[in-house]
């Protein structure tokens, strides 16, 4: 039987004995859906007798692997009870339906095909339930159950809102989930099972309509609540359901991805237990003077924000403090007037030679924080290959064969190989060596990556070591957002660079509850990262503001960086100035005293899983708090006095 | 020509703004409309965010503006590519009514332009030229569908889209965070239901061009723009003539035949096939250009579509494309009368899970397929070791209606004896052949099975293998051949990641993957290894093993061509996972020729030329049934050693061109020292092949292992003048004319006069 642990909403169920014969097949429900911005089916297959029903949603089927048959058309979910010899005869009874479609080659739509009276499928179709109405119908109803699994982990839920047996059904693994006694649809209850009713304790989480009180449960959702008609304004946090278009936009809660079909409110949820984190406040020496314009060495670092970004808003903030004049230059045409220049990594190599060379024209020093780790070495390679893995693999063992072969390197797509240094045009390695050899000062994160450089582009000037400038910012709440709970975070854009695929893939095998948060690159790929990210997945698109950020870094357990090409250690340094662990490929160039970070082949699915459950595990048993050498390491005007010492030598007389 | 330029931000109009009537910035869909409304000129030149017009973008633009003009698009170029547009393809099995895809061409690509000049679904990004009225209401907020509403408004309107190339601009590509973009369009295709996907090309682009779904190793599929294939009309019936005329314009290079008896000529046109059109139609049903090119679209819009027509009615000929490569050898034009011929095609077509794709068709449900009986037929010339572990996998792999038939040599005592023990086989000797590919050949020939599995004695199949092979015949009734996985093989059929070190661990590993990876299918081009289970009809259509190979690396190899070329399906069964015995262990001799040749795989463009009937191999040789040319010499060939067989093969080929199967010349290859009989012949058949004849008429060559040669050659009949090839050094022989590769042609000059 070929499997598939994508879309995960609600696993194949039963509501009393599972119904494995394959005769009882009732009523197949096909869909024409987009997976991967193809064409694809999806089925629900409902098997009924007179005891109970099994239902196995989100059965997935390739159009032409229909007609070719060169793999089982069918991909069942993962838990799909029986045999192979039952998921064989389910499929050999609706396949010619299937093919009959796909070979007249006429449009196809939603619709049902019956083999049995089937009542309780009927029922549950008229009600909307998941499994038996379409997808679009079906997922908004869910829709704020899925939002509510990161309050209800292991506690008490009361539902009084519409479709709560569904919500029942979707939260029941993870709390303990009641349901009021005039939500007890009979059709629902036949459908996903004997929703309990709710106790009268009072619950932990409360999920009411819009008219309902919720009495005085720590954590409230109240759903289509009435908002101001002419504002829209309403007091609490809102969320938007946007308008399905399964399974590519399925639950989503993202306004970018389309029109919102309803609404909800999370009204009351408890913040993350807090940390003790120590006083950072940038104490400046002053006294500096001159004019620096940093720069940023990817052209879209402002737009697509990363650790870069965060340490040269610091850095700004920070000179500013110092009594330097510091402004973010955008682009190479804002450098006149500088003093001294300094450009914030090299990844766009041409663009980090244009900034070095300009500045040389221009008779001032250029400083170069390095962020350097070789990635023509692998860096590219992977952010080129790894999506293929996943998008190649169409059933759970092509996936894990394929990251079986890109844990051993052995994928390669196009020029993209492990075995040879592989970089994209923009990359441009020769011209980001110039830029460091003609660079005045050049800063590394660590004595490796400095003779790292000196080896790679013979730079002879002076290479100095300093900590990756941290963000303070003071920490907002988050637990609307993310939850009371500790969680994974991985704050990076949302691109194939940040291998939050495999992260979300592997977090999700693990069953560790993940947050992603950073702007979004590539919307293909944020759809493979929900797709393969089961169903604790928190996806948080856009670059959350800097309080947001912290607060979520302060609230996670462990923060994780898996990138194939790092963007420096800014938001590392800020995490574990904040006590959270650190879960960190191996190609980071990231070392402070105090922190032992769990490391991984960030090509090595299980070696990610493994580094991740440590992590998490320690951050269970003990929470962190940073130890003082971490916070003497990695205070920002450590870092700080460090840059302009190592200005020192080069400035101008403009800069002191 | 009156227009206003509405710049968006980071645009540039350049000296566009010079001519323009007026000049708005605009920032999103709303400010655009606004602008739109406000401005007086009839026309908008609308910039997208960093847009700038390349020199000379707007020459000439005036004079082709025309009173129905709606949307002028050009080339945006980004990233070293131009961009033309989107054209909307059907999409029927996804949840939107069209796929947007995307006409691009890289920057120095020649022809480009002109190809895609003219009507196109949906301007490029960056710059374009729109009738005012289009723009007064918003657009959606994405690029991308902003322009296909655009577009269907001007549509809607009764105006033109078209695509104007040297409308060129410089802009920056689309952002991948395209996030609702796929929202957006089904918001459009739910307000515009008569927005459907008809094309994948622009119209210039379908007079060339054909874009065909391929599938990549692993089973991915995706879309590659192919030169359309080449077309052959039939025109028939009333105003043929005329028409024919017209029918060379549907596709560059068509070759027009007018048929008086268009089932003959269908019949005849199929002989070869091939990846290439035929369109039969009567001379008023002709199809025009756009006709043409839907039918193209149809049929290109699957692979597994074969039949195109316009309506149902046309199916009888009166309109229809083919394409030749998804009709199968077997799957004949039969019937007295065109209709039937049609039918018969649409018939088989179905029956093999191909489309017949025709407005108003209702396409009948396949029959569905008996199980196939199998014949397999086992070739035993391994170490009976060997011989005995494979043997004992293959036997109980027999079902119901299955038969066994072994084959080896004629001389092969202890073989028969150990065949003899297993009272299901049925045993039949090869007289003449080492490698056994004549019984072979005619152990095919005999069988009244559907399958027939050939079967070397040095792979072992290990439990349920066989079963699984007959299951992909099953699913795929197009299918030709499937052949085993079998490890560290040289062709499509070898896996590379499966290691074993007994055959214990292989029996168990072969378990696991016929769990996991159950019912895949991995088509393949070229195949060296002999276990392979062939279609009946296949067979009988390609013919057997070529006797030149044998079943060799090379004869598997040519077998799997002419299958592929002649429209067969050959895979690879991943869930049947084989063994095959090393050559130094086996002592196979099918196995040690084949270890020295090499096989490379087909190139694309041979499978696409087709199969010529032609070249179909005999099951049964001819010179084996019919010879009757008795010797009047023979031509002594001692080898031996490697440089003598080298030697060997080499006047073995000039006798070949020399002398065919009618003369009165045997050749005598002795062999009289280290050569095995096998690796003789392996190295010979090729050398013969090499005259072009085909083996059954070629000379007659015997392979024989002499001790004595001086008692050999007091054995030959002494009527026959023998004569010995030149540069031996036998004192047996010495007494024999020697006779060098360039006199053979002399040598029978006066018998003959």
């Amino acid at each position: 039987m070929r499997t598939h642990r994508t879309h995960e909403i609600l696993a194949p169920w039963s509501t009393a004995r599972p119904v494995l014969d394959p005769a009882r097949l009732a009523a197949v429900r096909i869909e024409p859906v987009l997976r991967q911005r193809r064409p694809a089916f999806a089925l629900d297959f409902c098997l009924a007798d007179d005891a109970g029903t099994t239902i196995i949603p989100l059965v997935l089927a390739d159009p032409a692997a229909v007609v070719e048959r060169d793999r089982d058309p069918l991909i069942f979910p993962h838990g799909t009870p029986g045999d192979d010899a039952f998921a064989h005869a389910l499929a050999e009874r609706i396949l010619p339906h299937l093919e009959r479609l796909v070979l007249r080659g006429e449009r196809v739509s939603e619709h049902v095909v019956t083999f049995a009276a089937a009542a309780r499928f009927d029922a549950a179709r008229a009600a909307g339930c998941f499994g038996a109405a379409p997808l679009r119908d079906a997922l908004t109803r869910l829709a704020p159950y899925r939002y509510a699994r990161r309050f209800a982990r292991g506690r008490s839920v009361r539902i009084d809102a519409p479709d709560a047996v569904g919500g029942w059904a979707l939260l029941r693994a993870i709390g303990t989930v009641g349901v009021a006694p005039s939500r007890r649809d009979a059709d629902a209850l036949a459908w996903y099972g004997d929703a309990p009713l709710a106790s009268g304790a009072r619950p932990d989480v409360a999920i009411v309509a819009a008219d309902v009180d919720a009495g005085d449960a720590a954590c409230v959702l109240r759903l289509d609540p009435i908002v101001d008609a002419e504002s829209g304004a309403y007091d609490a946090h809102l969320v938007e359901i946007v308008d399905p278009l399964p399974l590519d936009v399925g639950i989503v809660f993202d306004p970018a991805e389309g029109p919102a079909r309803r609404w909800f409110a999370v009204e009351r949820a408890p913040e993350p237990a807090a940390r003790a984190v120590p006083d950072l406040t940038y104490r400046a020496a002053g006294g500096s003077a001159g004019r620096i314009a940093v720069i940023l060495g990817r052209a879209d670092a402002l737009h697509h924000p990363s650790a870069d970004t965060d340490e040269a808003r610091a850095l700004v903030a920070a000179f500013g403090a110092e009594g330097f004049d510091a402004v973010l230059a955008e682009s190479p045409d804002e450098l006149d007037g500088a003093d001294l220049v300094h450009l914030i990594g090299t990844r766009d190599g041409r663009r980090a030679r244009l900034i070095v060379d300009a500045a040389r024209h221009r008779g001032v020093p250029a400083a170069v924080h390095a962020h350097d780790e070789d990635a023509a070495r692998g860096g590219w390679w992977g952010a080129e290959v790894t999506r293929y893995c996943f998008e190649y693999g169409a059933d759970e063992h092509d996936v894990a064969t394929y990251l079986a072969l890109l844990a051993k390197r052995a994928v390669s797509v196009g020029d993209a190989r492990a075995d040879v240094p592989f970089a994209p045009p923009s990359a441009a390695a020769d011209d980001a060596a110039a830029a460091f050899r003609d660079a005045a000062v050049v800063f590394a994160a660590t004595e490796e990556e400095a003779a790292a450089i000196r080896r790679r582009t013979s730079r002879r000037g002076a290479i100095v070591v300093v900590p990756p400038v941290a963000t303070t910012t003071d920490p907002l709440p988050v637990g609307r957002l993310a939850g009371a709970d500790r969680f994974v975070f991985l704050h990076a854009p949302i691109g194939p660079v940040s291998n939050a695929l495999l992260v979300a893939r592997c977090a999700a095998a693990a069953g560790i509850p993940l947050v992603v948060a950073g702007p979004v690159v590539d919307a293909s790929y944020l759809a493979l990262v929900r797709e393969f990210g089961g169903p604790s997945l928190v996806v948080l698109p856009g670059e959350p503001a800097p309080g947001v950020a912290a607060g979520l870094r302060a609230a996670a357990g462990v923060v994780v960086d898996a990138s194939w090409v790092g963007d420096g250690g800014s938001r590392l340094a800020a995490a574990a100035l904040a006590g959270t662990r650190l879960a960190l490929a191996d190609r980071r160039r990231f070392e402070t005293p105090g922190v032992e970070a769990r490391r991984f082949d960030p090509a090595d699915a299980a070696a990610l899983t493994r580094a991740l459950g440590e992590a998490w595990d320690e951050a269970l048993r003990a929470p962190g708090r940073p130890a003082p050498e971490t916070v003497a390491a990695l205070a920002p005007s450590t870092a700080v006095r460090a840059i302009v010492r190592g200005y020192a030598n080069v400035a101008t007389a403009g800069v002191s | 020509m009156r227009f206003a330029i509405l710049a968006s931000p980071g645009s540039d109009p350049g000296d566009a703004r010079a001519r323009a009537v007026s000049f708005a910035a605009v920032d999103g869909p709303a400010d655009v409309a606004a602008a739109a409304r406000a401005a007086a000129a009839p026309y908008v030149l609308l910039l997208a965010p960093g847009a700038r017009p390349l020199p000379g973008a707007l020459s000439g633009l005036s004079s082709s503006l025309v009173a129905t003009t709606g949307v002028v698009g050009g080339a945006t170029h980004a990233a070293g590519m131009k961009s033309y547009g989107w054209m909307l393809a059907p999409a029927p099995c996804g949840p939107l009514p069209f796929e947007l895809v995307a006409i691009v061409a890289p920057m120095a690509e020649p022809g480009a332009d002109a190809r895609v000049r003219g009507a196109v679904d949906v301007v490029a990004p960056g710059m374009l030229l729109a009738a005012r009225e289009l723009l007064l209401e918003p657009l959606p907020a994405d690029p991308v569908a902003a322009l296909v509403e655009l577009c269907a408004r001007a549509r809607a309107a009764g105006r033109d889209v078209v695509c104007r190339p040297p409308f060129a601009c410089e802009a920056p590509p689309l952002d991948a965070d395209d996030r609702g973009r796929f929202a957006a369009l089904r918001a459009i295709a739910e307000n515009r239901p008569e927005l459907v996907g008809t094309h994948r090309l622009p119209a210039g682009t379908r007079r060339t061009h054909a874009e065909r779904e391929l599938r990549l190793d692993g089973g991915r599929r995706m879309r590659v723009r192919i030169a359309l294939p080449p077309l052959t009309v039939l025109v028939h019936g009333a105003g043929a003539e005329l028409a024919a005329r017209r029918a060379r314009e549907l596709a560059p290079g068509a070759v027009v035949r007018v048929a008086c008896d268009p089932a003959a000529a269908l019949r005849a046109e199929m002989r070869v096939r091939g990846d290439r059109y035929v369109l039969v139609a009567s001379g008023e049903r002709l199809p025009g250009r756009d006709a043409f090119d839907a039918l193209v679209t149809a049929v290109e819009s699957s692979p597994f579509v074969a039949l195109a027509a316009p309506d149902a009615d046309a199916l009888d000929g009166s309109c229809a494309l083919l394409a030749l490569a998804r009709f199968p050898q077997h799957v004949e034009a039969t019937g007295a009368s065109l209709s039937d011929a049609m039918t018969a095609l649409a018939r088989g077509a179905i029956a093999l899970r191909r489309a017949v794709r025709a407005p108003g068709y209702v396409q009948p449900d396949p029959a569905p397929r008996a199980a196939r009986r199998a014949s397999v037929v086992f070739l035993a010339s391994s170490l009976p070791e060997i011989m005995r572990i494979t043997l004992d996998a293959v036997v109980p792999a027999a079902r119901a209606g299955d038969e066994i038939v072994a084959v080896c040599a004629a001389n092969a005592e202890t073989t028969r004896r150990i065949l003899a023990v297993y009272p299901q086989l049925r045993v039949t000797a090869d007289e003449s052949d080492p490698l056994l590919g004549d019984a072979a050949n005619r152990a095919v020939a005999a069988s009244d099975r559907e399958l027939i599995v050939l079967i070397a004695d040095d792979v072992l199949l290990p439990a349920g293998a066989l079963d699984r092979l007959r299951d992909a015949f099953a699913r795929v009734p197009s299918l030709g051949a499937a052949f085993p996985a079998v490890a560290g093989a040289l062709g499509g059929e070898g896996v590379h990641d499966v290691t074993y070190a007994d055959l214990t661990q292989l029996r168990a590993l072969a378990e696991r993957r016929a769990a996991a990876l159950s019912g895949r299918l991995e088509p393949i081009d070229v195949a060296v290894t002999p276990a392979v289970a062939v279609a009946r009809e296949a067979f009988d259509a390609v013919g057997g093993i070529d006797p030149a190979y044998g079943p060799t690396r090379q004869g598997i190899a040519d077998l799997v061509l002419r299958l592929r070329a002649a429209g067969y399906g050959v895979v690879r069964c991943d869930d049947a996972l084989a063994h095959r015995f090393d050559p130094a262990l086996s002592h196979n001799p099918a196995a040690a020729a084949g270890a020295r040749q090499t096989v490379v795989a087909p190139e694309p463009a041979a499978l696409a030329r087709g199969f010529d009937p032609a070249r179909r191999v005999p099951f049964v040789r001819l010179g084996a049934v019919s010879r009757t040319v008795i010797a009047s010499h023979a031509i002594v060939v001692p080898v031996a050693g490697a440089a003598e067989l080298e030697r060997a093969a080499v006047f073995l080929a000039a006798a070949a061109d020399a002398f065919d199967a009618a003369a009165p010349v045997r050749l005598h290859v002795v062999l009289d020292g280290d050569v095995a009989p096998a690796d003789a012949v392996a190295r010979i058949r090729p050398a013969l092949a090499a005259s072009g004849k085909a083996m059954d008429d070629t000379v007659a060559v015997r392979v024989e292992r002499v001790a004595d040669l001086a008692a050999w050659r007091a054995s030959l009949d002494p009527g026959v003048r023998v004569v010995v090839a030149a540069g031996h050094e036998r004192a047996a022989l010495s007494g024999l004319t020697s006779v060098p590769p360039a006199a053979l042609r002399e040598l029978l000059e006066p018998a003959l006069r």
